[in-house]
């Protein structure tokens, strides 16, 4: 208990004596919490510039453009007088989609013809130009819908049976977990919780790595008598306690400064970011376990923090990963976080169903210790690194 | 009058091939630095690459509650199961039953056909399809709603169309008048919205900054735990010695990046058959304001670290939020003007842009001039401040070893 009690007061004397330490286990984590915070602050994009090329020039025409930049994802923001001139502005980038009235827009309507508009928008940029396509395809269908309902009305048909006729059936969308689409709750949730993840690995690894890179591992050999676990519980446990406030204060910035949505368990919640801590702490030392020097283990743990974000299935889903992937992702803790994460806020579903998650954290906080212990020990008793950078 | 312009600007050559030697040993010798390059250049990308392979997600598991069981309904689900992004699972007959399938993540989305679907559709009733689509992952999301509404949008004008047919109409005025307005969308550049073809470029273009400023900062960090930047460098405490030796370092990274863009390009791009819509010479010409600036910004924010692995740890943290930044995974509008700011510092936001531009969106060099000047503009201040930093350090180094 000593020995412990004198390695964990250490480890929080180097935390305050050294800057490095300082900056990146106190100062860094906030500073991300703030910037993701901040930076998505309005959740869903608005006002995304298009181009629409009137050929037309008719009342029709022009209310259907007032119509575009009425929709609260669009933004008419160019009027080019050809094609070929529109065309460049969505190679550049300054607009996200090219709308093409065509001519006798009005005189075809009339007429009872079929007309059509064109969008061609910037499919490279999957987010504005999903929300692009989605807003123009509404915009075109209501003005469409009103032309037929009004034939109708003409033809002497109730406007009630007009819009039966129209739209037989009609859809009742219900969004769950996140009802607004916004993709602060989205992303950030994804992003903020992989961010302090990677802080654990970092530090736990430049803490424990420090040491073998000055060769102060015999230091605490002597002082634990020679007791691995009593060294690893000193070394980490200091963080471990640290990082649950950071994670604290970091739901508490989602939570209630943002207003993500909780509808899940809270216990489930607090155990989940404890099992993260621990479980990313349990990887980071068998990176350190497993290395020849300082530099690559940060290396190993920080490459392991960054990919854990594609394999967590949040921008794109697990689901759809070759197998030999989707088998690889269950080996990073992240994922079953941020599973149980939706799972406990968004979703809010049972726990019971979170169980699996649970289980699969609680192993994985286990398993590299397991299997990183012999090496570990060895490195302990030789004090340092076998490379020095 | 020749011999006084000659000596300097032999000086200059000499120190300029200097530092290229120098830092191509020191890069060579370094075990870290060329596994970072190889890495993360090639196998990162290849990762990435193949996690994102399927590009585009088939098959989303939906519940359908069948409330109504007649020809009608039944032929729904079919048209339902028939379209590419959803994959109808077992037909249950309560919403409870669908809910418990949702929790256990075996479907992603809820379906529900009320009762008396057929009997309204034939009495000219309206009725409705209700879904239940979980929007925490916005992939399923969208697959689910989109494929739904399509659906809906085609069964609805089959009953318009047949309605009207049945009124003695011919088909094709049926088709005009049940939809007066074709709305036609055409997806430019990446026509399938794949995953891989979208974040491929992207990772590319971030790449080139993160292992510039991982090498450098490596390199760096170990001169100085060595103290041998001056030694290294003798000419650099000279009237205008950092010239050559920041031109000499840009020009190194430089060709580096000449071989392994090519690499990269012809390799992870073509094997995943990533789309690459310009020519070598133009990626060359755009990347090299790009690859001076980040340079130049690496050595000026290395004077930061005092050993070599606090650049890791440092670089690793601002490369997400520059992907962030960059505009590309979420647009640039939706920022506030603070990080708008921010983000034209970095040079990863212009350097992707064009990268991405030009690869991706067939623009010339000629329509990402902004962005190059852009880049240019940055090398410019981040190569008076590199300047500085290494002046400062090679004089500290100097005043310590007199001490």
């Amino acid at each position: 208990m000593n020995a412990f009690l004198h390695i964990a007061k250490r480890e929080v004397g180097i935390l305050f004596s050294y800057k490095t330490n300082f900056i990146f286990t106190i100062l860094l984590p906030f500073v991300s919490i703030l910037f993701f915070n901040t930076l998505l602050q309005e959740g869903v994009p608005r006002d995304l510039p298009i181009a629409v090329v009137d050929y037309d020039k008719t009342a029709v025409s022009r209310n259907l453009i007032a119509q575009f930049d009425a929709t609260p994802e669009l933004k008419v923001a160019y009027a080019p007088l050809t094609q070929k001139e529109g065309e460049p502005l969505v190679r550049t980038g300054k607009i996200y989609g090219l709308v093409t009235i065509p001519n006798h827009f009005e005189k075809d309507l009339k007429q009872g013809k079929q007309t059509k508009v064109i969008n061609q928008f910037n499919g490279n940029l999957l987010l504005p130009g999903g929300l692009i396509d989605k807003a123009f395809k509404k915009v075109v269908g209501t003005l469409s819908a009103s032309v037929n309902i009004q034939k109708q009305l003409k033809n002497g048909v109730l406007i009630k049976q007009a819009n039966a006729n129209f739209q037989p059936i009609s859809a009742n969308n219900h969004v769950l977990s996140n009802p607004f689409t916004n993709y602060s709750y989205y992303l950030n949730s994804g992003f903020l919780t992989m961010f302090f993840q990677i802080f654990v690995i970092l530090t736990t690894v430049y803490s424990f790595g420090s040491d073998f890179k000055y060769r102060k591992g015999k230091k605490l050999y002597k002082i634990s008598k020679g007791n691995t676990f009593v060294i690893l519980l000193g070394k980490v446990l200091p963080y471990t306690f640290w990082f649950f406030l950071v994670g604290l204060l970091m739901y508490f910035s989602m939570f209630v400064l943002q207003d993500f949505p909780l509808f899940g368990n809270k216990f489930a919640l607090l155990a989940g970011l404890l099992l993260l801590i621990i479980s990313s702490q349990s990887f980071a030392v068998f990176f350190i376990s497993i290395s020849k020097s300082l530099r690559q283990a940060l290396t190993l743990g920080s490459g392991f923090g960054a990919v854990s974000l594609a394999f967590s299935g949040i921008t794109f889903p697990i689901f759809g990963m070759p197998a030999p992937m989707q088998w690889l992702s269950q080996l990073f803790p992240f994922t079953h976080f941020f599973e149980l994460f939706l799972d406990q806020t968004q979703r809010g579903i049972p726990i019971f169903y979170s169980f699996y998650a649970i289980s699969a954290l609680v192993v994985l906080s286990i398993l590299p210790l397991l299997l990183g212990w012999t090496k570990l020990k060895k490195l302990l008793l030789k004090g340092e690194f076998e490379h020095r950078i | 009058m020749k011999k006084k312009l000659f000596k300097p600007y032999h000086r200059t050559r000499l120190s300029y091939w200097n530092t290229i030697a120098t830092e191509w040993d020191s890069i060579k010798s370094d075990k870290a630095v060329v596994s970072t390059f190889l890495s993360v250049t090639l196998i990162l990308l290849l990762v990435y690459a193949y996690v994102y392979s399927n590009e585009v997600i088939y098959d989303v598991p939906v519940a359908v509650v069948n409330q109504d069981v007649s020809k009608t309904s039944r032929d729904y689900i079919e048209m339902l199961n028939a379209s590419a992004g959803i994959k109808t699972m077992a037909t249950h007959t309560d919403l409870q039953e669908a809910k418990h399938a949702y929790y256990a993540k075996k479907v992603m989305g809820i379906v529900i056909i009320p009762k008396d679907f057929e009997k309204n559709i034939r009495n000219g009733r309206p009725t409705a399809i209700s879904t239940y689509s979980d929007a925490s992952n916005m992939v399923f999301y969208k697959n689910v709603l989109g494929n739904v509404s399509i659906t809906n949008g085609y069964f609805n004008a089959g009953i318009g169309i047949k309605k009207s047919m049945a009124q003695g109409k011919p088909m094709t005025a049926a088709k005009q008048n049940q939809n007066p307005i074709q709305a036609i969308s055409t997806s430019l550049f990446n026509t399938s919205s794949g995953y891989a073809t979208y974040i491929i470029p992207i990772l590319t273009g971030l790449i080139i900054q993160l292992v510039i400023l991982m090498g450098i900062g490596i390199l760096y960090g170990s001169r100085k735990e060595d103290k041998k930047i001056r030694t290294d460098f003798p000419r650099l405490l000279h009237k205008g010695g950092t010239i050559p030796v920041l031109l000499g370092k840009a020009s190194l990274y430089s060709l580096i990046f000449a071989v392994i863009i090519p690499i990269q390009i012809g390799i992870v791009f073509t094997i995943f058959s990533i789309p690459v819509r310009s020519s070598l010479l133009t990626i060359y010409a755009f990347l090299i304001p790009y690859i001076f600036s980040v340079v130049f910004l690496g050595i000026a924010i290395s004077s930061l670290f005092k050993r070599r692995e606090e650049s890791i740890v440092f670089l690793v943290l601002i490369s997400v939020p520059s992907l962030m930044l960059s505009g590309l995974s979420y647009p640039l509008e939706g920022f506030s003007h603070f990080y708008q700011v921010l983000a034209s510092v970095i040079p990863s936001t212009s350097g992707i842009e064009g990268f991405v531009k030009l690869t991706q969106m067939h623009a010339s060099l000629f329509e990402v001039t902004k962005e190059w000047l852009h880049l240019w503009g940055l090398t410019l201040i981040y190569f008076s401040i590199a300047a500085a930093s290494l002046k400062i350090r090679a004089y500290n180094e100097l005043q310590h070893l007199k001490n």
